[in-house]
Formats: C-alpha cells, structure tokens, sequence
C-alpha cells in the first residue's frame, strides 16, 4: 500500500483518490450520511476535519515516536490519540465560538460529532501503521481530509439533486443515498492502478 | 392500543436495542464498522464480539461510577473509559487470533470512536441503573449483530460463493466484497425495512380511521 | 470556581492513572502470547515453503536458512518484493541447495480481484515449483518477455505462463521470484 518510500505526491493522491477515506476504505461514514444533505454543511464540516485532522496527526505522531516508543508505552496508542482529537475539537469550537459566530450557529451540533469521526483518528493510525515520517505523515494527513471533503461535497451535491427527482417511497432518504454512495464508490474505484500505484 | 408498555421495563431496556432503536438500521449511527467488515462472516462474528466486549463493559463501568462523574467532563471520561476497554480487546484480539486482527485491522481501535456505544453511554448508561445499562448493552450488541451478520451473509454469500469459509457456488460476483457492493446491500436493507415499515403504518391508519366509522 | 476546575482535573487524573496501570498489566500478560503467535504464524509458511526442514535461522530480514533434524542445510528462503498494478507485491521463496525453487508464497498484494489476484491461485503459483532462475522468464500466449527489457524474445523458451489480462501482476511475480535468486547468488559470493 503506502510506505515511507514512496514519494510524497504519490502518497497525496494516493489518500485523496485511490484509496479515498470515505468510499473506498469506509472510514467516517456516519458523518458522510448524517451531514450530507446541503453543500453548506459539507463545506463547513469538510474545513472542520482538515483543521482537526492536520494538527492531530501533527501532535499525535510526535506524541508516538517521542514518547510512548521510547518509554515502551504503547499500549497507551488509542487514549492518547483520541484524546487528543478530543481536544483539539474543543479547543476549535471555542475558537469559532469566539471569533465565527455565524459559522458556529450554521455549524451546531456538528463540532463536537468531529471527535467521533472515524476519519481523523483513523489518518492518526494509518500513518502509524504505514510507517511514516513526520513530514509524509502530514502530506498523507492533508491527503486524506481533502479526499474525505471532496467526496462529502460531491455526495451532497447528489443528494440535494435527488430531493427533487422522483424516488419511491420505501428508498425515500437513506436508502437511496447508499445507492448513490455506492455509484460514487464504484466511480473512485476506477482510480485504481494510477501511477501505478 | 399500545401493549410494549405492559411489558416489564427490564426486558424493554432489552429489546429496545434489536428491534425499535437498532442501532444500525433505525438509529442510522455507527455505520463505519457495518460497511467495512461485512465482507465475510467470519469477520461479522469476531467484529460483533469485539464490539460487544467493549460496549458491555464501558456500559457496565459507566453505570456504576454514574455518581462520580460530573456532568462537565463526562464526555473525557467516557472516552478514557472506553479506549481503555478497546485497548484490552485489541491486545486480547492480537494474542488470541492474529488471523482476525490482519481482516479487522484499524476497526478495532475504531471501535472508540464508534458513535453507538458513546451514544449508549451518554443516553443510557450514565443516568440508569447497573442492570438496565448491561441489558441495554446485550441488546445493542445483539442488534448490531443481527444486522452486521445479515448484511455479511448476503455479501460473502453472492461475492465469494462460501458461507463461512465452505464453498457454497463457484461463479461468485465479486462486486458484492468490494465497496459499492456493500453500500447497495445496505442500501437495499434499509429500504426493504422502510417498506415494510410505511406498510404497518397504513395499516395502522386504516384501522383506526375503520373504528372510528 | 477554581475549586471545581481542581476537582476535576483530580478526576480525571485519576482515571488515567488507574486506567494506564490495567493497560500495562493487560499489555504485559499478552505480549508473550503475541509474540508467540506471530512466530508460530513465521514458522508455518517457512515449513510450507520448504517442509523437509525443521528449523529455521534467520540471518537478516530478508534471508532465513532452513535446517533439517541433523542440521545440514536443506534450503533457503528469500524474502522479495517488486511493484505490481496496485501496489508492492511481497513474496518470500523457498530455493533448496541446488537452486532451484521449491515454492512462492505471496505475503501481501493489492491487484486488482478477480483477475490480478488470480496471482494466488495454485494454477498460477504452482508454475515456479522446481524451477531454476534460467526456466523463471515469463512467457505470455506462447512468446517470451524478457525480464529485463520487456521486449519479447523468441528465441528462449519460456516457463511461466502469464495470467490472461493480468500480464503486469504476474511480470511483477516472475520479477520477483528472480530478484530472490538474484539475492541469494550476490549473497553466497558476498560470503567467499
């Protein structure tokens, strides 16, 4: 898959593209279906968890290489991230509290739901797990928020569409919005073997 | 006439989690594990027993230690309790069977972030008692189950031509194991339960609107 | 007010500091077993690849020998890899002591299913099975690829058959298979 060898590049567009957090690897999809319903709310949620995302695999990487490695202290992998995400979240929602108030109204409930998405603390993982250097692990961090808010945009742009078209009523909303979830997937599919990758 | 509520309370905190507030087909929350893992049914059982572990365990914690957290930090502690749980089962997952660790891989330390079982534990566990909480954790663990193993059924079914790793047929569509397989089997769920759902509905009206004549 | 951020940071300190104590115990009881297991798992595919052996010594990362009951040598096993259509393709091959192969197992793979992971089937990887490097040259509809080049070569004879429409995973595969023969001749001559 991924390694430390490959080329930064190739490692962004191997995480926005062909390996696209939400569709292909299925990570962070209960925000994807809850939150998809208007371009705006995508838009807004997709800056949120590139925000979140960039700085958590930032501090949670050094968190891993400097501390729990050498102390031996690994075990402690899942708390210390997620609680650092949990963190981060809070400290942005006070900061968009406090200087975006509109965006904090437009926004609501859906801050405090970042910390639960599986998407940021899954980019916290996979750059341990691919074994990456700080720097790629931030390109890959970058690669992967940008795939997760270009498919939520795209998806919801489906989904305002298909409110006016003429859908029976048992597939009425969600059903239906995992049929097209499923085009889209079948779409990114196509990405595979890029640069050979 | 609505007879669930004769039904003692104990055995609602129960079925509530498989039937009325599935948490996967009802509820629509925690769908990340759902899609993912649902490629065979070796991974639905495994992934449905980590799951369980986990939710059980932070319900049950979090029901008893309910007088000793504030409201305030709640959340912290509920993440600190449950990463602790899903640490336990991820270590326990590695050492017991390394072969569902390669399927499951980053969904077990996913499983703490996964939206039903803080769901659970700040709209059940933290304001009822033990025995409610640990029912109320069997139930969604069952209810999770039960659709994780339908949805895995169908895939490893029509996708590789086994059940359970025994060759049922040998020209498999593939494109059931792979992503968009999995979101139209889901997809076809729902709207099969949604169906069926409108129908009771009407019924429902019929009757009453037949009373009332 | 002051008092209240105190009591809970107390809290909070001390269900960290609890829950960290019960995960370095967890940790601790199942480290021994992890290990085991993943040496169980290393020994198994090393006897699949050569079964006559009955240990074996890994001498660096990629290279293992393999031993029978009396402690002759009887094989070796390399570990390789070469970029296939989705990604690194990473076997390990078993060559016995008169360099010929015994058996490739694929470790990892990201082709595409359905026709480049058809690299996995037997009919495919049963192909290498008492093979020299000379007989490893990828043959595609009855003419020859050359390993090095990619351009095609009749004079030759070729030995491995390329999976229909998958001619990048198995050149990938042949590739790698060769590089393995290739580390074992550069490491014995590295050694005299």
């Amino acid at each position: 898959m991924i390694n430390n060898e490959m080329n930064p590049i190739l490692i962004f567009i191997s995480a926005c593209l062909i390996n696209n957090i939400l569709l292909i690897k299925f990570i962070g999809l209960c925000s994807f279906f809850g939150l998809s319903t208007n371009i705006k709310n995508s838009v807004g949620m997709g800056i949120a968890v590139t925000f979140v995302t960039v700085i958590s695999t930032i501090i949670s990487w050094l968190i891993y290489h400097l501390l729990l490695v050498p102390l031996d202290l690994v075990f402690l992998r899942t708390g210390t991230f997620i609680l650092t995400i949990a963190a981060l979240v809070q400290l942005e929602e006070m900061f968009i509290k406090k200087y975006l108030p509109p965006l904090y109204r437009a926004m609501g409930i859906y801050l405090p739901l970042i910390t639960t998405n599986c998407a940021i603390l899954g980019a916290t993982f996979l750059n341990i797990d691919y074994s990456l250097n700080l720097y790629k692990s931030i390109i890959h961090g970058i690669g992967i928020a940008v795939g997760y808010t270009l498919a939520i945009i795209l998806f919801a742009g489906l989904r305002e569409r298909i409110q006016t078209a003429p859908v029976p009523k048992s597939l009425k909303g969600y059903p239906i919005a995992f049929f097209l979830a499923s085009l889209m997937s079948l779409a990114f599919l196509g990405f595979k073997g890029l640069f050979g990758i | 006439m609505n007879n669930k509520n004769s039904k003692p309370k104990l055995i609602n905190d129960f079925l509530y989690g498989i039937l009325r507030g599935n948490p996967v087909l009802v509820l629509m929350i925690g769908l990340c594990p759902v899609l993912a893992i649902s490629t065979t049914i070796f991974n639905a059982i495994g992934m449905s027993i980590a799951f369980l572990f986990v939710l059980f365990f932070s319900n049950l914690f979090i029901s008893m230690l309910r007088k000793f957290i504030p409201e305030q930090i709640r959340i912290p502690i509920f993440i600190i309790i449950i990463s602790t749980f899903v640490t336990i089962i991820d270590y326990l997952i590695k050492a017991l069977s390394p072969e569902l660790q390669k399927q499951l891989g980053v969904f077990i330390p996913l499983i703490v972030v996964n939206c039903i079982i803080i769901g659970r534990a700040e709209a059940f566990a933290y304001r009822n008692s033990i025995i409610s909480s640990v029912l109320d954790s069997f139930g969604t663990g069952i209810g999770f189950f039960i659709v994780l193993f339908l949805i895995s059924f169908i895939r490893e079914f029509l996708g590789r031509g086994t059940l359970f790793n025994h060759i049922i047929f040998k020209k498999p569509s593939l494109f059931m194991m792979l992503p968009p397989g999995g979101f139209i089997t889901i997809g076809l769920l729902m709207g099969i339960l949604t169906y069926f759902n409108l129908r009771k509905k009407y019924n429902k009206k019929k009757r009453s609107v037949n009373i009332e004549k | 007010m002051v008092r209240k951020i105190i009591d809970f940071m107390f809290r909070l300190t001390i269900l960290c500091v609890i829950t960290s104590f019960i995960l370095a115990y967890v940790y601790k009881k199942t480290k021994p077993k992890i290990e085991q297991q993943l040496a169980l798992i290393d020994n198994q595919a090393k006897k699949t690849l050569i079964p006559v052996a009955d240990r074996f010594e890994q001498i660096n990362e990629l290279y293992t020998v393999a031993y029978d009951k009396n402690n002759n040598i009887v094989g070796k096993i390399v570990k390789s890899s070469e970029r296939g259509y989705g990604g690194f393709i990473k076997i390990m091959v078993g060559i016995d002591n008169k360099k010929m192969v015994t058996s490739v197992m694929i470790l990892e793979q990201y082709e595409t299913p359905g026709l480049g992971d058809e690299i996995l089937k037997s009919a495919f990887i049963e192909q290498f099975k008492n093979k020299t490097q000379t007989e490893i040259v990828l043959r595609k509809q009855g003419v020859n690829i050359s390993a090095k080049t990619g351009a095609t070569e009749t004079s030759q004879k070729g030995y491995i058959d390329a999976i229909t429409g998958a001619t990048i995973s198995s050149k990938a595969v042949v590739n790698a298979v060769r590089k393995a023969l290739e580390y074992l001749d550069q490491y014995e001559q590295q050694k005299q």
